[in-house]
């Protein structure tokens, strides 16, 4: 055998030095292309997969000629996730392999057992460690998040990249039965049936990546939050939006589709809001003046005379309503002994308020932007009919996939419940939504859609955080937080300190302090991120590292020990 | 080929199969068990919280609300301190600050919670809806935190379940 052609390629060094050339242009290609993937995606394409599809490499180059000047459009996600791929490129777990067939095939033909090569013998067992060792902490090692609020207690960090339909109900007075659907297999929209299920089977209608449930009170509070003119809680368009909300909670039934829903705000537009002068007067005094300013009554009462003259005393709308205040300004301006100029400012002033005040209730602006702004958002159904969420948001408003590790996908399902053949309905489930409680096999049972969570054996209770900023900048420098861990089992609680280069090690899980940047900071700043790396092979690569040092140092020392020896002899 | 050289391909061979199958550890469908909270009282309903709350319930008596809510809410250290905190909750129900001998006479105790728990018990009518209002409040330092419990609504239905809200207290971490 060791005289075939194969074996010959398989043992040689252009074979060796080949695959590390190509090791380094798939770095080179794989931190190219992760400003377009995202970094897990990239790894994953790269590194984690025995070739690199055409895609993924048009991402690298879109990059690299970016460097050049060049302004390519970056790749869409749909494109990366969904478009059809073509192996190209060798990817990282076959030049793992590669190259260490390469490794064990030489030392097969060639290895022949002396003390002098024990420092080349063990430099090389150190390399097989770390090859090895690598491809285990991929498939071996599971990282997730514990992000806790001052005050927080938990027991679990959840995942960044995966999601899960979580069905918790009581097992007994002292622990719960989780059931775990992946998110990866709701987004196949299939019949879901599992023996781990027992009897219930979920049938995904839909599945949003990322997306927004909606319905006519959350859209009014949106559409409040993207008016320029929003300032404060009595802004007209905050007025505008209570008065919706109000009129939207009534509704019976309540709009299902985006037609209904449009057919309901001209409802709100057309609702009869004409009162007396008297009437219209009234609230302004109980709103403005609380009803006890003397300035207020006095400009009210002129007001209310004014328009009594005039013959108009209602029931008016609030455009005649604010009208007439205006026409009560000009009158005041052209009276035979008009007022003294500082007067008649301030009277000026005072009217045109109580006309705006009676203009906000003139709902035709609101009800033409609403309406607009309900169109741009392009909802969908979302074919829930059961549950708290599919009641109060009917649609979806899809938002694009995010694949930047800096923000995260918040997915929505609107799923079939079956249990024993006998249909539960249709819920909708929100990554952003509390659980549910549904009757599943005679047991209450909470539903949500959540970040995969991995249960730890501790409850970490965080009591405190402090983080420093170098002096002048809003660069971090330190981020600490002091923590109460308490043992699930047993085990006396004690506080930990957890800070940069001095994690928690507990029971095989070690919790990094994650460093935000200044953005993540302001937005949280009362909590802290923890990283919870667990990997049962993380004394591979010291181990590893260890045997290589030894070896070289062995050569290294065997090498001179001899060299001096034959000076010495000389 | 020499039958040892089929082993040596065969082992090689081996290893790239686990690593190609190994590669897709996704999560799949999986059951397992966790510790159980201790579950809310009966009618207890979990709501959206609001602010620095950890966990806000709203009690339902069948489908009607009570307009009870239960809140728990912990802070850093003193939290700010067992007067201010106190005045700040009879302030919501328009009630003067007190101070000194004043407050601490219409502190309780709960043993239960240990030696420095303090239970406030005020009626009065509530700033935001203008209706007879109730809050039992109660103020818990515990490991350089501090727990506040809050238990407020419609003073006739507040009693009915008061005792419920102490005892889940205990347990409510």
């Amino acid at each position: 055998m060791r005289n075939t052609k194969l074996f010959k390629a398989l043992t040689s060094l252009k074979l060796t030095v080949t695959t590390l050339s190509l090791s380094m242009v798939v770095v080179f290609l794989g931190t190219m292309a992760q400003e377009n993937m995202g970094l897990k995606m990239a790894v994953d394409r790269y590194f984690k997969s025995f070739f690199i599809d055409h895609i993924a490499i048009e991402a690298a180059w879109n990059k690299t000629t970016q460097l050049f000047g060049s302004t390519p459009d970056p790749l869409t996600p749909e494109e990366l996730r969904h478009a059809k791929r073509w192996p190209v490129f060798p990817g990282g777990y076959l030049l793992g392999t590669v190259l260490l067939v390469n490794l064990l095939s030489a030392y097969y033909a060639r290895f022949k057992w002396t003390w002098s090569k024990l420092g080349i013998l063990a430099t090389h067992v150190g390399i097989v460690m770390l090859l090895v060792g690598q491809l285990l902490t991929d498939l071996l090692s599971v990282e997730s998040f514990l992000s806790l609020r001052v005050g927080d207690r938990k027991n679990y960090s959840e995942s960044f990249d995966y999601t899960e339909l979580a069905f918790v109900s009581s097992l007994n007075s002292k622990s719960n039965q989780v059931m775990s659907v992946p998110g990866w297999k709701l987004r196949q929209n299939k019949k879901i049936a599992d023996p781990t299920l027992g009897n219930l089977e979920l049938k995904v209608n839909q599945y949003w990546v990322n997306g927004v449930p909606q319905g006519p009170r959350s859209l009014a509070d949106a559409f409040k939050l993207r008016q320029p003119s929003h300032h404060g809680e009595d802004s007209p368009v905050a007025m505008a939006v209570d008065e919706f909300k109000a009129f939207a909670r009534d509704q019976d039934p309540p709009p299902r589709t985006v037609k209904d829903l449009k057919a309901l705000i001209d409802d709100f537009g057309r609702v009869d809001r004409r009162l007396t002068a008297a009437e219209w007067l009234g609230i302004y005094q109980n709103q403005r003046g609380q009803g006890g300013d003397f300035v207020i009554r006095m400009i009210t009462g002129q007001i209310a005379e004014f328009i009594a003259t005039r013959g108009k005393e209602g029931p008016l709308t609030p455009r005649e309503m604010a009208n007439e205040c205006r026409r009560f300004v000009e009158a005041l301006k052209h009276r035979e002994n008009p007022p003294d100029e500082n007067v008649l400012r301030n009277l000026t002033s005072l009217i045109n308020d109580v006309a705006a005040f009676c203009q906000q209730r003139d709902m035709t602006r609101f009800v033409r932007d609403f309406s607009a702004f309900v169109e741009d958002k392009k909802l969908q159904p979302s074919g829930a009919d059961s549950g708290l969420i599919a009641k109060r948001y009917p649609w979806v408003e899809e938002s694009p996939e995010s694949l930047s590790m800096d923000s995260r996908n918040l997915p929505v399902a609107s799923v079939e419940l079956v249990d024993n053949g006998k249909s539960l309905g249709t819920y909708l489930f929100s990554a952003r939504m509390i659980s549910q409680e549904i009757e599943i096999g005679g047991k209450d049972t909470k539903v949500s859609l959540r970040p995969k969570r991995h249960y730890h054996n501790l409850y970490m209770t965080l009591i405190k955080l402090q983080f420093e900023k170098y002096r002048g900048t809003d660069i971090p420098k330190n981020f600490e937080s002091r923590t109460l861990v308490e043992p699930s089992n047993s085990g006396a609680p004690r506080v930990v300190d957890i800070y940069m280069n001095h994690p928690l090690r507990y029971e095989g899980d070690t919790f990094y302090q994650y460093q935000m940047d200044s953005d993540q900071m302001r937005q949280a700043s009362r909590s802290s991120a923890f990283q919870v790396v667990e990997n049962p092979n993380w004394l591979t690569p010291y181990l590893g590292c260890l045997i290589v040092a030894f070896g070289l140092i062995y050569q290294f020392m065997a090498h001179l020990v001899g060299f001096v020896k034959k000076r010495k002899a000389a | 080929m020499h039958r040892r050289h089929y082993k040596f391909f065969n082992v090689i061979l081996l290893g790239c199969c686990f690593g190609f199958f190994t590669a897709c550890n996704k999560p799949q469908i999986e059951a397992y068990g966790i510790p159980a909270e201790p579950p809310p009282p009966e009618g207890w309903v979990e709501m959206q919280t609001i602010g620095p709350e950890k966990i806000r319930y709203g009690v339902f008596e069948g489908d009607d609300y009570t307009g009870i809510t239960a809140t728990v809410t912990v802070l850093e250290g003193d939290g700010g301190g067992l007067e201010p905190n106190i005045n700040r909750w009879r302030g919501q129900l328009g009630l003067e600050k007190i101070e000194g001998a004043d407050l601490n006479a219409t502190l309780g105790k709960v043993p239960s919670l240990g030696k420095d728990a303090r239970m406030v018990d005020v009626n009065g009518t509530s700033v935001r809806s203008f209706r007879e209002s109730r809050t039992v409040g109660v103020i818990v330092p515990r490991t350089e935190l501090t727990w506040f419990y809050k238990f407020s609504g419609p003073p006739d239905n507040l009693e009915a379940h008061k005792a419920d809200f102490l005892d889940f207290i205990q347990h409510w971490q």
